[in-house]
């Protein structure tokens, strides 16, 4: 479904990903791992033409997505979660959620939006709040709700239980097996590799730009290099 | 008692005019975090071709209205697209010393294509001054006073109600993630500038029947508006029009009494809100992106 081949992409002079080939079949979680600065979130701004691809190409569905920009990625059908949620602030809940469906026709924002309320029931008490207001927990959320109102077949998600509380991370985990079900497949950047291995079906290392393993989540939870460097050690 | 009242309402309108600058530089201030200092010299250049189109091509004055709205509109995409776009990656700098640049080339090019010698508007609207009780009020203060609260609804309901306004607010309080939700926002920045310029039109319009058109006719008045959007808040439109108005009635009064003092009076009574509300009296945060 997703194709990244041999991309090269970065920022000013420097390349931060090189020659980076993933690619992930419908339904699935695919995670990406990596220290900080391994390229990862820039692996996903890649993707959604938020940055240029320098050489390779990025496919989707057969079609091509270099130099497309980021609305038109969204078209396509794939949704970007930033790290950070990134929660409009002094925008109300829903107006942070119809932003989302900005291309959509009015009908069906409408419907997405009962649609996220009915998933997300916190976000429905809070529909005239303003973003800045919830807690970080229902700000990630929101983040989700928002990646979610375009109805994506693929959700691009970067950092989700960064900053949270366990509990908190236990429900965002979740709701990425419900996804799966329900037929959206989930590329998530991650530095908590334990959870990240426990939902994803395949992952991939990313160290420096470069992939440096890849295999089954079942692979990589045995692989000792991957214990020692992101599990936390040999247990 | 009389005096007072006329005083206050003869600020007002004057203060309307303010309003109306400082409502246009907000807009786009808000958005693409921008001072546009153009925005007088904008309106001033607009309403040369509104001039020409009255007295040489006998256009009627309600169609040189639209027509001049339409005028500021264009020279706003036009900037946006071929002067703002190119270098909003590069350096935020730059682009305010651009419309710096933009002032001094629409002061020039009106000066070479229309000449310097102040011009004679005629007045939008004609007939006697009309009486409110004790006030007396000028035809033309009132179309002026009229126009900023219709301006400040249309760009209230603009802002909050649709989807481009809701998708320009987003862009001020966080560009990027606006750019990942896939909200077209080069598209946001050419509709802010349109809107932003068509406002330099109008305003510049109901303005220069109150003085002579000149190439430098609007150069105080942006200063005023420029008071009147930090004195309200930088960040709220609603700043700038109450901002413009409390301007626009201190100087009608200051000036009654002392008539010398009455622009550097103002500028005093920024400075010492500014110290007591570095936000302004209506902005909701310091900017940001300084």
């Amino acid at each position: 479904m997703l194709r990244v081949d041999q991309v090269v992409s970065g920022y000013g002079p420097i390349d931060v990903l090189n020659h980076v080939t993933i690619s992930l079949d419908k339904g699935e979680i695919v995670a990406v791992l990596g220290a900080n600065g391994a390229g990862k979130t820039t692996l996903l701004r890649t993707i959604t033409g938020l940055i240029r691809v320098r050489k390779g190409s990025v496919t989707f569905d057969d079609q091509v997505l270099n130099g497309l920009s980021p609305a038109e990625v969204v078209r396509c059908g794939i949704s970007h979660v930033p790290e950070g949620r990134h929660i409009f602030p002094d925008l109300t809940v829903e107006e942070n959620l119809l932003l989302a469906a900005y291309a959509m026709p009015r009908g069906q924002q409408k419907s997405r939006l009962e649609a996220m309320y009915a998933m997300f029931s916190i976000l429905a008490d809070r529909r005239r709040q303003a973003g800045g207001t919830l807690s970080g927990g229902e700000q990630q959320m929101l983040a989700l709700a928002r990646g979610l109102m375009p109805n994506p077949r693929l959700m691009l998600l970067d950092e989700p239980s960064l900053g949270l509380a366990p509990k908190v991370i236990g429900t965002v985990f979740e709701t990425l097996v419900h996804l799966r079900e329900s037929g959206v497949s989930v590329l998530l950047v991650e530095q908590n590799a334990k959870r990240s291995l426990e939902v994803a079906d395949r992952a991939y290392i990313l160290v420096t730009g470069r992939i440096a393993l890849e295999g089954t989540a079942h692979e990589l939870e045995a692989n000792d290099m991957v214990k020692q460097l992101y599990l936390g050690g040999i247990q | 008692m009389n005096i007072f009242a006329n005083l206050v309402l003869r600020g007002l309108a004057t203060g309307a005019v303010y309003a109306l600058v400082g409502m246009g530089i907000v807009v786009i201030l808000q958005t693409t975090n921008v001072m546009n200092f153009a925005q007088g010299d904008t309106g001033m250049f607009v309403t040369y071709l509104a001039f020409f189109m009255i007295t040489t091509a006998k256009v009627p004055y309600s169609l040189v209205l639209v027509l001049a709205i339409v005028a500021g509109a264009v020279i706003g995409l036009i900037v946006e697209r071929f002067m703002m776009r190119s270098v909003r990656s590069r350096s935020h700098l730059s682009l305010i010393m651009l419309t710096l640049g933009l002032s001094l080339v629409f002061q020039g090019l009106a000066a070479f294509l229309f000449n310097t010698v102040p011009l004679l508007f005629p007045p939008l609207v004609t007939g006697d001054p009309v009486r409110l009780g004790p006030v007396i009020l000028s035809r033309q203060d009132i179309v002026v006073l009229l126009a900023a609260i219709v301006v400040f609804g249309a760009l209230y309901l603009f802002l909050y109600r649709t989807k481009q306004g809701v998708a320009a607010r987003s862009i001020s309080q966080d560009e990027y993630a606006a750019r990942v939700l896939g909200i077209p926002t080069p598209s946001i920045y050419m509709l802010i500038w349109a809107i932003g310029s068509a406002l330099a039109g109008l305003a510049a319009l109901l303005i220069v029947p109150r003085f002579s058109l000149e190439p430098s006719f609007m150069g105080l008045i942006q200063v005023k508006a420029f008071s009147a959007i930090v004195l309200g808040g930088m960040d709220s439109v609603f700043g700038a029009a109450v901002g413009g108005l409390i301007i626009g009635v201190v100087e009608n009064l200051v000036a009654y009494q002392f008539p010398a003092i009455k622009d550097s009076f103002m500028l005093i009574v920024v400075v010492i809100v500014l110290l007591v509300m570095p936000q302004g009296l209506f902005g909701k945060r310091q900017q940001r992106r300084f």
